[in-house]
């Protein structure tokens, strides 16, 4: 018996972890959605509006200013930083094709890692949060993380209040239509520019919120910091198929089980090769429905 | 108030290097339904593109209004009552009919009057009150015909361009369409009509254009067209290969 | 001769006369420093045509390649290491690759060999997929023989990587290569293949109803840019004499897909003129960048070059075109001026 409930026990925990290293996936992937969905980009510069949150966060820390300053600053830093790579990056490139965004994206990811590192330091910086985060609560038999708890619950709000937002207002309705048919959306008398604007300052804000969880399980910033979780936000789109909301909301919940299943069944000798079964798994996934999970053939056409 | 509300002047429109449109005029009246004729690639869908802005004019003048609007975006276009209901009809497959129609609003110059705009397109389109949670993709056809007008009327259009509204929908749904197109002139809605279906666009048109490889190849009364022997032969010469 | 034949021979001949001049040039006088700079230079010419063999006749671009690279590597320097290394070092190797190592071509030829065997497994599933999701996908390639090369100790050594690879690749075998690699893939892009695949990014549709079957044809595209992949990190490996995993991920992906799309993705001559005009300024800041103390001045002036260059001209500087085109070009508008002027 006691065997049974320890096992079950270590499964909950094991998908309570899940459940919180899939929101950040999903906050990311979600962001990653949404630009391509209206422009067909897909920005390989998301990690660095992480990088460039995060070192918000630093900077402010350094100033001596609180973590409730430091939260809304990390958002805002998002936000804004995604709005100006639209404008300054993007938007004169609008038209161009698939590969010519992704490069140039590409670019501009390998240009502001450089750039923080030229203009702050290569090196890791401390970002000390609050000691709450380290504590845990007892409910039952489960040890629950504070920052898992915060972290679950932050995603869950942040998709709430953007479903609210996209549902209900006549902008985010014209993001969804947008991204059903970009030049019908015109036809409604919806700016192009407006809507693809809206659409980056929601993946900036997003990326920011997700750095702040980042930043919070780290403890550290650095300049390439945005790049691991990118790639994961990317194999979470692709998973639930590209240019799907919905899909990369759950393609990043899919692959964090995948992960934190590894993680725990995986035999120690093979765990360093971890990563790759997961993507290997995606792989295979893939075979069987190669426009992803929540992408209908009839649809992707 | 003057009596020409769309006047389009030598229009011109490019695709790259091949010339789609060339120095077509075309004029139309308050009031009135204009038919656009002609082979499938004449050049008809370019036309009411380029007027809703959708597509650049390479040359020419679009006056609206008494206002040019050849340079103005499709987002502006509209917003002073020039809608454009798209070949294929384009609705937004994904989202419900309701939010279809929200949409469609967006362009409506006078606000407060959206909610009773809304249960006059209802009215009109009864079905559409039926499914109005549903979403759009799922409608049929001539459902889906129908929710692309109501949409475009949502915004309360003086000049309402309609692109191929009878395309692949069955003959009974077709007579619905035409019926409603001549209601909502008798409502004074202006209408340049794009049709493939000739008979029936020159029975419910006051005038009507013939456009052939990019020019306008006749025009006239659409009265005298239809007795015309000569149209019937150079559209069917034309339209056999289509 | 058939035009492919021609435009194959003229398109490397134009190219075989100022490469073979460097080559000369540098074997004569070049000091240690710069004779590295030109032996890479004519091994990134095979490692970026590899990636131009695929992404320039389908229009996908992929982040995987240097995974075939690193494969190709590997395997060069598994097999070249003198087998009393191999005793020492790699204790996983099963016997009879253990107590022998063969000589430079077997290696080269071999690298090539697996590279392509492990592209063509990948791409039975990659090419099924549609353009953005294969290039997003190949990303996860990249990752999977990262985490592999990381960690598998008993062959790849993990992280420490293999050292003692023999320096078997000269600057003239690095000539040679670069000019089988030019004509290979000047010869696949005029091919019925290459054709039919460029024909297959206009219009799949149409495509698929002339008989061309899109995925298969990505598939032979993409097996033998694997394969000239792993021929191109074999020399590689052959010349630098130490292979690492960090040299098979993102951060040696960056410099390759700038010399690309700089020179031109659809073209072979664009790859060829990228490579040059990359290695020129890669060069150049790198050397400023010690004087000036930026770190990572380099890769800042690089991703300005592409952003510029995309900017400016999206088909990178040869435009879409090949450089014998250019030249027929040019004589064309040379002979109307003639003629415009004797009127």
């Amino acid at each position: 018996m006691m065997v049974f409930a320890a096992a079950g026990q270590e499964a909950v925990q094991q998908a309570i972890n899940a459940l919180a290293l899939g929101s950040t996936y999903a906050l990311l992937a979600l962001g990653l959605a949404m630009v391509f969905s209206v422009l067909g980009l897909v920005n390989f510069a998301h990690g660095e509006l992480v990088a460039v949150s995060g070192y918000a966060m630093y900077l402010l820390h350094d100033a001596g200013l609180p973590f409730a300053v430091q939260v809304p600053a990390a958002i805002a830093t998002g936000a804004i930083a995604a709005l100006v790579m639209q404008r300054v990056v993007f938007r004169p490139l609008r038209g161009a094709s698939f590969i010519t965004l992704l490069i140039s994206s590409f670019a501009l990811s390998v240009l502001v890692q450089n750039g923080l590192r030229a203009i702050i330091s290569p090196r890791q910086q401390g970002v000390p949060l609050p000691d709450f985060f380290n504590e845990s609560v007892h409910l039952g038999p489960y040890v629950i993380g504070w920052l898992e708890i915060v972290t679950l619950a932050s995603c869950v709000i942040a998709l709430i209040v953007l479903t609210l937002f996209l549902r209900r207002s006549t902008q985010g309705l014209g993001m969804l239509a947008a991204a059903e048919d970009f030049q019908a959306t015109r036809l409604m008398g919806i700016s192009p520019n407006r809507v693809i604007a809206a659409a980056f300052a929601i993946s900036g804000a997003l990326a920011g919120l997700a750095a702040i969880f980042l930043v919070a399980r780290r403890g550290t910033v650095d300049p390439g910091m945005g790049f691991m979780p990118l790639l994961s936000a990317f194999i979470a789109v692709v998973i639930g198929g590209l240019g799907s909301l919905s899909g990369a909301v759950v393609g990043g919940f899919v692959l964090a089980a995948i992960e934190v299943t590894l993680d725990a069944t995986l035999p120690g000798s093979v765990q360093p090769f971890r990563e790759a079964f997961a993507l290997g798994i995606v792989v295979v996934i893939l075979y069987f429905r190669p426009e992803g999970l929540l992408t209908r053939v009839s649809e992707a056409k | 108030m003057s009596q020409r509300l769309l006047e389009i002047d030598d229009l011109v429109v490019r695709y790259g290097p091949i010339v789609a449109v060339r120095e077509v005029s075309v004029n139309v009246d308050r009031g009135e339904i204009v038919a656009l004729l002609g082979a499938n690639g004449a050049g008809k869908s370019t036309i009411l593109n380029a007027v809703a802005g959708l597509v650049p004019a390479a040359a020419g003048r679009l006056v609206f209004e008494g206002e040019e609007i050849q340079r103005l975006p499709a987002e502006k276009i509209v917003r002073r009552g020039l809608a454009l209901v798209p070949e294929g009809r384009r609705v937004f497959p994904k989202l419900s009919v309701i939010d279809n129609l929200r949409l469609g609003g967006v362009a409506q110059r006078d606000r407060s009057s959206l909610d009773a705009v809304r249960q006059q397109v209802l009215d009109l389109f009864p079905v559409l009150r039926e499914r109005s949670g549903q979403a759009a993709g799922t409608l049929s056809g001539g459902q889906q015909q129908m929710l692309a007008i109501g949409r475009a009327l949502m915004s309360s259009p003086s000049l309402l361009l309609l692109d191929e509204p009878s395309l692949g929908l069955a003959p009974i749904i077709v007579d619905e369409i035409f019926q409603l197109i001549v209601g909502l002139r008798e409502q004074g809605t202006t209408i340049v009509l794009v049709e493939q279906n000739v008979h029936r666009a020159l029975e419910i048109s006051d005038r009507a254009y013939v456009i052939a490889n990019g020019v306008v190849d006749r025009e006239g009364p659409s009265a005298q067209l239809r007795a015309s022997a000569e149209i019937e032969r150079a559209y069917l010469g034309i339209g056999v290969s289509a | 001769m058939s035009t492919l034949a021609r435009r194959t021979l003229l398109g490397t001949a134009i190219f075989a006369v100022p490469l073979t001049a460097i080559a000369f040039v540098a074997n004569a006088m070049a000091s240690p420093a710069d004779m590295r700079v030109v032996v890479n230079f004519m091994i990134s010419l095979v490692l970026v045509l590899a990636i131009q063999s695929f992404s320039g006749n389908t229009g996908i671009i992929s982040f995987g390649h240097l995974a075939f690279m690193g494969v190709g590597a590997y395997v060069a320097a598994i097999v070249t290491i003198d087998p009393v290394l191999k005793q020492d070092d790699l204790a996983g190797l099963p016997s009879f690759m253990a107590e022998h190592s063969v000589g430079f071509i077997p290696a080269v030829l071999l690298g090539g060999l697996v590279g392509g065997l492990v592209a063509g497994v990948l791409g039975v599933v990659l090419t099924r997929m549609r353009e953005g999701a294969m290039a997003m996908a190949t990303i996860g390639v990249l990752v999977i023989f990262f985490v592999v090369f990381d960690n598998w100790e008993g062959i790849t050594r993990g992280n420490t990587g293999i050292a003692g690879i023999p320096q078997s690749t000269t600057v003239f075998a690095a000539l040679v290569f670069a000019l089988l690699a030019i004509a290979a893939c000047r010869a696949f892009c005029e091919s019925r293949f290459g054709l039919q695949l460029r024909g297959s990014r206009s219009d799949p549709v149409a495509a698929e109803a002339l008989g061309s079957n899109v995925v298969r044809l990505r598939w032979v595209a993409w097996t033998l840019s694997g394969a000239i992949m792993g021929v191109g990190g074999a020399l590689w490996a052959q010349y630098n004499i130490a292979v690492g995993p960090q040299q098979f991920f993102f951060e040696q992906t960056f410099p390759l897909l700038a010399m690309l799309v700089v020179g031109g993705l659809a073209t072979v001559s664009g790859g060829v003129v990228g490579v040059f005009v990359i290695t020129i300024v890669f060069e150049v800041v790198r050397r400023m960048e010690d004087d000036i103390g930026i770190p990572g001045l380099t890769q800042i002036v690089v991703a300005v070059l592409i952003l510029v260059v995309l900017n400016r001209r999206p088909n990178g500087i040869m435009g879409g075109l090949e450089v014998d085109q250019v030249l027929a070009r040019l004589r064309g508008r040379r002979r109307v001026e003639q003629e415009g002027g004797s009127q």
